[in-house]
This record gives C-alpha cells, sequence and structure tokens, in this order.
C-alpha cells in the first residue's frame, strides 16, 4: 500500500450527494476519527460503492489524501454490518441515528480515539433490538461523557459531597455530581437509589454485564433524561434526534 | 473583485443554484444564454414563469400538476383500492414507467430523517390517513427509498396504518437486474431472500 493510501475501519455517520453521481461520506473511523470523504459515482445505480456508504454502515474503507486537501477520497468501501438494515423497528433507528449525530457533531475533526471507535461498535448491535435498545443508549451515552471528559461524579451529593446511600432520598441535579442528597435538595426531580446504583455497574461493568444487572424501563429512562441534559449542556447543543425521541415517546 | 460584468455574474450566481449545477457548468451556460438571440431567452425565461405560475400541488396526492385533482387522482381507470406512497412526486414515474400498476398515489414530499431532525410531522401525513379513513383504500403499498430516510418512512407509517385494517406492503429491495449475487453484499443478499415471492415456471 502507498503512503497516501490508507485502509481503515469506518463507521458512516452522513452522507450526502455531490455533483451529478458523487456522494460526500462523514465517516469516524479508527485510524483517523472523523473524517469526510468523496466517493466517486457512488449514486449510480451499478457503483461498486452501492449500499456501503449509507448510513450506520460499518465499513472497511480504502482511504486517500492529497497533502493539504479537505476531503478524503474513498477508493473503496467493503461492508461489514448495516445496522440500520439490520432492524424493523422505527424506535430502534432513531436511536441509532443520535449515536450517528453525536459522532457526526461534537467528535474533532481528523483525531482519532480509538476507544470512542469501540465503544460505537460495542453499543450499535444492540441499538438495533428492542429489547436492549434503551440500556445501550444509557451505556453509551455515559461513556461518551466520560470519554470526553464531562463526567462528574454519580456517587455523592452535588453541594455537600455526602456520600449517597441507599437511604438517601436523591433528586437530579447536574453540578459537580449528577445528583443532591435531600438534605440539599427537596424539590425537582427525584431519582430512586436504585438507579444511581445502575450508573455505578454502567461505569464498572462490562456491556454484557450490565445488561444481566435488574433494571426497570422507568429508572433507565430517568437516567437518560439526566445524561442527555449533560450532553446538550457540555456539548452546547441540541441534538436534532432528541426532539424524534421524545416526540415518539409521546405517542407510544 | 469581479470577473464579469454585474448583470453577468447575478446569471452565474443564479444558474450555480440549479442541481448538479457548479461554478465551471454556470459560466458555460451563462455564455451560452448570452449569445442566444433575444426571443429564444425570452422563450427560456417565459417557460420557467409559466411553468411557476400554473403548476401546483395536486390537493389529494401532492403530485405536482396544472390542473386539480391531478391526471391520477381525476382518472376513472385507476384502482382505488390501491395506495402507493412515495416520497417526491418525480418517484411516480418510475413507478408509472413499470406500467404494472394501475392505482392511486400519496406523495409525502419528503422522508423522516432521524439524521437531519426531520419529523414526521413535516411531512404530509394527516392528508394521507384522511384517505385512509375514508375506507375505499385497501392496500397500502410503501414505496419510499430503500435508504434508512425511506426506512424509517415506511416503518412509521406501517405502525400508523395497520391500525386501520388495511394491508401494507413494502417494495422489495436487493440484488439490481443484471447484477451479479457473486459481487452483492450480504446485507444486499439477505433483503433479496426477505422479499422472495412464488414462483413457477
Ligand atoms: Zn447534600
Ligand atoms: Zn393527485
Amino acid at each position: 500500500m502507498n503512503e497516501n493510501h490508507a485502509s481503515t475501519e469506518a463507521i458512516v455517520l452522513r452522507s450526502y450527494p455531490l455533483r451529478e453521481s458523487d456522494l460526500i461520506a462523514v465517516l469516524y473511523t479508527r485510524q483517523f476519527g472523523r473524517v469526510s470523504g468523496v466517493a466517486r459515482g457512488a449514486r449510480r445505480s451499478k457503483s461498486r460503492f452501492a449500499g456501503k456508504l449509507e448510513p450506520l454502515s460499518w465499513s472497511e474503507v480504502v482511504l486517500f489524501c492529497k497533502r493539504n486537501a479537505d476531503l478524503f477520497t474513498i477508493d473503496s468501501a467493503d461492508l461489514i454490518e448495516s445496522f440500520a438494515q439490520r432492524t424493523h423497528d422505527y424506535r430502534c433507528l432513531l436511536q441509532l441515528g443520535l449515536v450517528a449525530e453525536m459522532l457526526a457533531d461534537t467528535t474533532p475533526e481528523r483525531e482519532p480515539s480509538d476507544p470512542l471507535f469501540r465503544l460505537a461498535l460495542l453499543v450499535l448491535p444492540h441499538l438495533t433490538q428492542a429489547a436492549t435498545v434503551d440500556l445501550a443508549q444509557l451505556y453509551f451515552e455515559v461513556w461518551y461523557l466520560k470519554l470526553a471528559g464531562f463526567y462528574p461524579s454519580h456517587r455523592n451529593c452535588s453541594v455537600c459531597q455526602a456520600l449517597l446511600t441507599a437511604d438517601s432520598s436523591v433528586y437530579a441535579s447536574i453540578g459537580a455530581s449528577l445528583f443532591a442528597c435531600g438534605r440539599c435538595q427537596q424539590s425537582g426531580r427525584k431519582v430512586s437509589y436504585r438507579a444511581v446504583s445502575l450508573l455505578d455497574g454502567i461505569c464498572r461493568m462490562r456491556l454484557a454485564e450490565v445488561f444481566r444487572l435488574e433494571s426497570s424501563p422507568a429508572e433507565v429512562a430517568e437516567l437518560r433524561t439526566i445524561t442527555e441534559s449533560l450532553l446538550q449542556r457540555s456539548f452546547e447543543r441540541s441534538f436534532r434526534s432528541l426532539r424524534l425521541i421524545s416526540e415518539e415517546a409521546k405517542v407510544v | 473583485m469581479k470577473d464579469y460584468a454585474g448583470p453577468v455574474e447575478t446569471l452565474i450566481e443564479e444558474l450555480r443554484k440549479l442541481p448538479g449545477i457548479g461554478s465551471k457548468s454556470a459560466q458555460r451556460l451563462a455564455f451560452f444564454l448570452i449569445r442566444t438571440p433575444k426571443r429564444e431567452a425570452e422563450k427560456l425565461a417565459h417557460a420557467i414563469l409559466a411553468a411557476k405560475e400554473s403548476i401546483r400541488y395536486c390537493s389529494v396526492c401532492n403530485n405536482i400538476t396544472d390542473v386539480d385533482p391531478c391526471r391520477y387522482c381525476s382518472d376513472p381507470a385507476r384502482d382505488r383500492t390501491v395506495l402507493c406512497i412515495l416520497e417526491e412526486p418525480h418517484n411516480i414515474l418510475a413507478i408509472e414507467r413499470t406500467r404494472e400498476y394501475h392505482g392511486l398515489y400519496h406523495v409525502l414530499l419528503g422522508a423522516i430523517s432521524p439524521l437531519q431532525g426531520v419529523g414526521p410531522d413535516q411531512l404530509e401525513i394527516p392528508g394521507l390517513m384522511k384517505r385512509l379513513q375514508e375506507g375505499q383504500v385497501k392496500e397500502v403499498i410503501l414505496a419510499t427509498n430503500p435508504n434508512i430516510e425511506g426506512e424509517a418512512t415506511a416503518l412509521y407509517l406501517s405502525r400508523l396504518i395497520k391500525p386501520l385494517g388495511v394491508k401494507v406492503t413494502r417494495i422489495a429491495t436487493g440484488v439490481p437486474v443484471g447484477g451479479d449475487l457473486e459481487y452483492a453484499d450480504h446485507i444486499t443478499v439477505s433483503r433479496a431472500l426477505e422479499g422472495r415471492r412464488d414462483f413457477s415456471g
């Protein structure tokens, strides 16, 4: 392989048409982090790229970059998995969309992070199943915040630093921690202590083990409200997929 | 500093807004138009304006039309029990070219895009539901594009429509005609298998 060509795994985050038949794809790659690349002729129906650069597919791509060019050229793509095609659940598609949006809009360009790439690949298959989607997304959000350096503690009170225990009443309060104790705060969103323990599990255990923990959909939803507001606050932006997800929650 | 006289620059700018036209093509088109006789240029300008003024969306199906309802909606020979759902008006042509379909259409004027924040509320879904509630339609064919937006839209609609007791089908996707199984990726092949049908020689 010549020095300007590189083969790397990539998660396709977005793609949009360019000129008559080309495609620009925004990729999160293992080797280069987030990059944009042009795939020539990718929109022709018999293109060798057909379907391989659809958002939320995981492909092995060969990239070529001219010195000082903004865009990579995508020489070829080999599909490994298409997460969007794996699901027949509208809600799952929205959750997959959230991951793509976060990676596309909050990761720095051309700054690789192997842990982040592995986290995304770990979580994506579980986002295609209605039974695992919510907990997997919570796991992704917590670790995304952690890897970006935005995750505070969840064990102590934000205000008085006291350790939260099974006997404390716990309220959502994002600050030095995600929560405040009942002595420091008496109003707002009350959170069950079991939800605090679930976060403990997420921070200590592998995803497969987290699935074995006892957790209710209500606890997961409770925690996601907190992590998602922390995400939007930390990255100073609102995520469009979250609007669709919350509208969907109202329908169901 | 501008390269060309003001009006030429403006013309190039306007042409550049057309889909598939980059700076080079816009320049080429602009100089072509400048060279053409005034009468020809006027004909083009009038054609654009006339189309803009007489063309509108069909109040029933959202097709682009110069008569309302459009020629499909007002054709008594079309089968009123089948409705084909499409993203854009130009998709109708792709279905019509097959000469296999004789039902009616409903154009959504877009697709749900989780990645671009386009939600169901931005599509022409209320009109669709109203048509279905009238009770004449027995089958809905979801012919949105086989990409993530089209798939999200199809999944959303099927969940909405099924409780009405209307049969919901989705166009099959898979290996293209002239394609070779050997070169198709496994996702395409598995989709093609899912969409298989009864076959007899
Ligand atoms: Zn406290
Ligand atoms: Zn019509």
